[in-house]
């Protein structure tokens, strides 16, 4: 008990920290009495108002709401699929969001404000793909027809992509941005645009964590208690979709964090219970997602690197180690 | 000099002359527009109507495709996907970004800050002259921008036919294969795109004329290098200046071109000039350059 309360402890000081340092470091140098001043006073007036309240405030809840997105959104799958390698790739999420992305970029440059939605979309598009593959014919709604399809349908759209690519070179250097994974400055236009999709899959994950449990102790005991585990695996799938669509269309393709965030959780709190996973993994997500966006924003000012390698760096080290550490 | 009664008033009538004068010329200067140039050609446009920026684009060129007239003015480096970094542009408080198609993820985070946003930049050689008046009528004054507009025309005349005492008609026209970057497969510069449209205009036939593709380059089979037979072969690559060599030898060596008149008769080049990838205003220069140095057709 003490050693989870410890973790969300530890969490919760360093999203506060990692939060405080987003506002008050970037590319232009700004005292911190102007930081403060410009959060508790500002009117968006000066241009120390509007970098710190128009720019980097966005950013920073930005990165709070994709990074605990990602990480329940793995959580949630790994939770339903009962496999340790699930991650948002495996709903066909990411390779439809880079689609979508890649389309909009690519092939209608002048109307890169849908770019959102255009990954939403397309994301979410793959994931019902997916799911209608998995639960038609026969062995419906089994796990190993469900992870074929995600990888079926994820190569059919990362094919897609690569065709897109191809045939537009000159365009390319402004897709790697979103296929390495960033956020970038964008103001609060495009997360007003996809969060409610954001509220429907929290509200979702909220709700489908003691199913979740019930379905970890086994399909036969999880259906003997009255659930319905394929209705379960449906709907954490549905709601994984839903969150890891809406973080791809604002950060681009960081389907690692989702693979990671779950397990660091567990091995740093030796817990599985779902109770217990999902909501820290939000909370993990978001503090690690928080950490690297500010790295790669301020290691190269004023060039912004794209987060997804910084993420890989923070992240796999931890990993490893909790890895070595674990039973 | 000595002051006395009578003088005093002289002397107040020029002290206010003066005042005003200060006056107007700080108003003059508040009304001046903040503009903000993210490309060498709208940035250059400012320079020759006469008016400085507040800031230009950092391009991978460095200050080699830049009027003189902007030395000392500040440089953002631009990177994808926004092009220039949001706060530095917020802290300089611009009105107006120029841009370029290729940061328009940037703008609306601009507009969102209260800066206008305009793309004006002209992608083909012919629209030069009009993209700078339309640059030049909007930000500078009509008379310096009518002059900068009959130079563009002048200079790009000059360069496709010579002058009365000194012409240069163009009386070649060889088939010109233009290839963007170094790999297996080449894509090809289409007449739509900037450096297409330069070399048309500096009198090659360029292939690939026939050929669709809406980003202005296109990708085509060595069958089809071979089957067109280009006289010449121009490479524009993305890279190192020092590779530039390594990069013609690869060319003659390829195997599967080695049949066509422009492998065969040793003319193939590869440039690092990013004249023939970035639009700016001294089109004319740059046709005569093609000319003399690719065409061979001066």
């Amino acid at each position: 008990m003490a050693r989870k309360s410890a973790v969300v402890a530890a969490l919760l000081v360093l999203l506060v920290i990692s939060f405080l340092a987003a506002i008050g470091f970037g590319a232009v140098r700004i005292p911190v009495s102007n930081v403060l001043s410009a959060l508790f006073g500002g009117d968006s007036a000066t241009a120390v108002d509007k970098i710190v309240l128009d720019l980097r405030l966005p950013r920073a809840v930005e990165a709070v709401v994709v990074g605990a997105a990602l990480g329940v959104a793995g959580a949630l799958l790994q939770g339903a699929l009962n496999n340790q390698l699930a991650s948002p790739d495996i709903v066909g999420v990411t390779g439809g969001a880079g689609f979508g992305a890649v389309l909009i970029l690519v092939l209608f440059p002048a109307q890169v404000a849908l770019l959102p939605i255009g990954a939403l979309i397309f994301g979410l598009l793959a994931a019902a793909l997916v799911f209608a593959i998995a639960w038609t014919g026969t062995s419906r709604g089994t796990v190993t027809k469900l992870i074929l399809g995600g990888i079926a349908i994820g190569a059919l759209f990362a094919a897609g992509t690569t065709a897109i690519l191809t045939a537009y070179p000159d365009r390319v250097p402004s897709v790697l941005f979103f296929i390495a994974g960033g956020l970038t400055s964008d103001g609060w236009h495009d997360l007003k645009s996809v969060l409610p999709y954001f509220v429907v899959g929290f509200v979702a994950a909220v709700g489908l964590i003691r199913p979740l449990d019930r379905l970890a102790l086994g399909d036969e005991v999880a259906a003997s208690l009255g659930s319905r585990p394929q209705l379960i695996r449906l709907a954490a799938g549905i709601a994984a979709a839903l969150l890891a669509a809406a973080a791809a269309s604002l950060a681009g393709l960081l389907a690692f964090l989702g693979l990671v965030v779950p397990h660091l959780v567990r091995m740093a709190a030796g817990t599985s219970n779902n109770t217990y996973v999902i909501p820290v993994s939000a909370l993990g997500g978001a503090t690690l997602l928080l950490i690297g966006d500010t790295i790669a924003r301020v290691i190269a000012a004023p060039t912004e690197l794209p987060v997804g390698p910084f993420m890989v760096l923070l992240g796999v080290p931890m990993f490893l180690y909790l890895l070595r550490k674990a039973d | 000099m000595r002051f006395n009664a009578k003088s005093f008033p002289a002397l107040l009538a020029l002290l206010v002359l003066a005042a005003a004068l200060v006056a107007g010329s700080a108003g003059a200067t508040g009304s001046k527009k903040r503009v903000v140039a993210l490309t060498p050609f709208s940035a250059n446009t400012l320079a020759g109507v006469g008016v400085k920026p507040v800031a230009i684009g950092a391009m991978a060129i460095g200050k080699k495709g830049y009027s003189p007239r902007l030395k000392g003015v500040k440089q953002l480096p631009l990177s994808h996907p926004n092009g220039p970094n949001m706060e530095q542009i917020a802290q300089i408080d611009p009105d107006t970004v120029l841009t370029s198609a290729e940061w328009r993820k940037g703008s609306q985070t601009m507009r969102d800050l209260a800066i206008n946003v305009r793309e004006m930049d002209a992608t083909t050689a012919t629209a030069v002259p009009a993209k700078i008046r339309a640059i030049g009528y909007a930000f500078g004054s009509k008379k310096a921008t009518d002059k900068l507009v009959a130079q563009a025309k002048s200079e790009y005349a000059f360069a496709t036919k010579g002058t009365k005492k000194s012409p240069h008609p163009i009386k070649q026209r060889p088939k010109v294969l233009m290839v963007l970057g170094v790999g297996r497969s080449p894509y090809v510069f289409l007449g739509s795109s900037w450096g297409g449209s330069i070399a048309k205009a500096a009198g090659a036939s360029l292939l690939g004329g026939e050929l669709r593709g809406s980003g202005g380059f296109v990708k085509v089979s060595d069958e089809y290098v071979v089957a067109q037979n280009p006289d010449v072969i121009l490479a524009v690559p993305h890279g190192n200046a020092k590779d530039l060599a390594a990069i013609r030898e690869h060319l003659l060596t390829n195997p599967a071109w080695s049949t066509t008149n422009a492998v065969k008769n040793g003319k193939v080049f590869a440039t690092m000039d990013d004249a023939l990838l970035q639009p700016n205003i001294d089109v004319g220069d740059t046709i005569k350059r093609v000319r003399i140095d690719f065409l061979k057709n001066w």
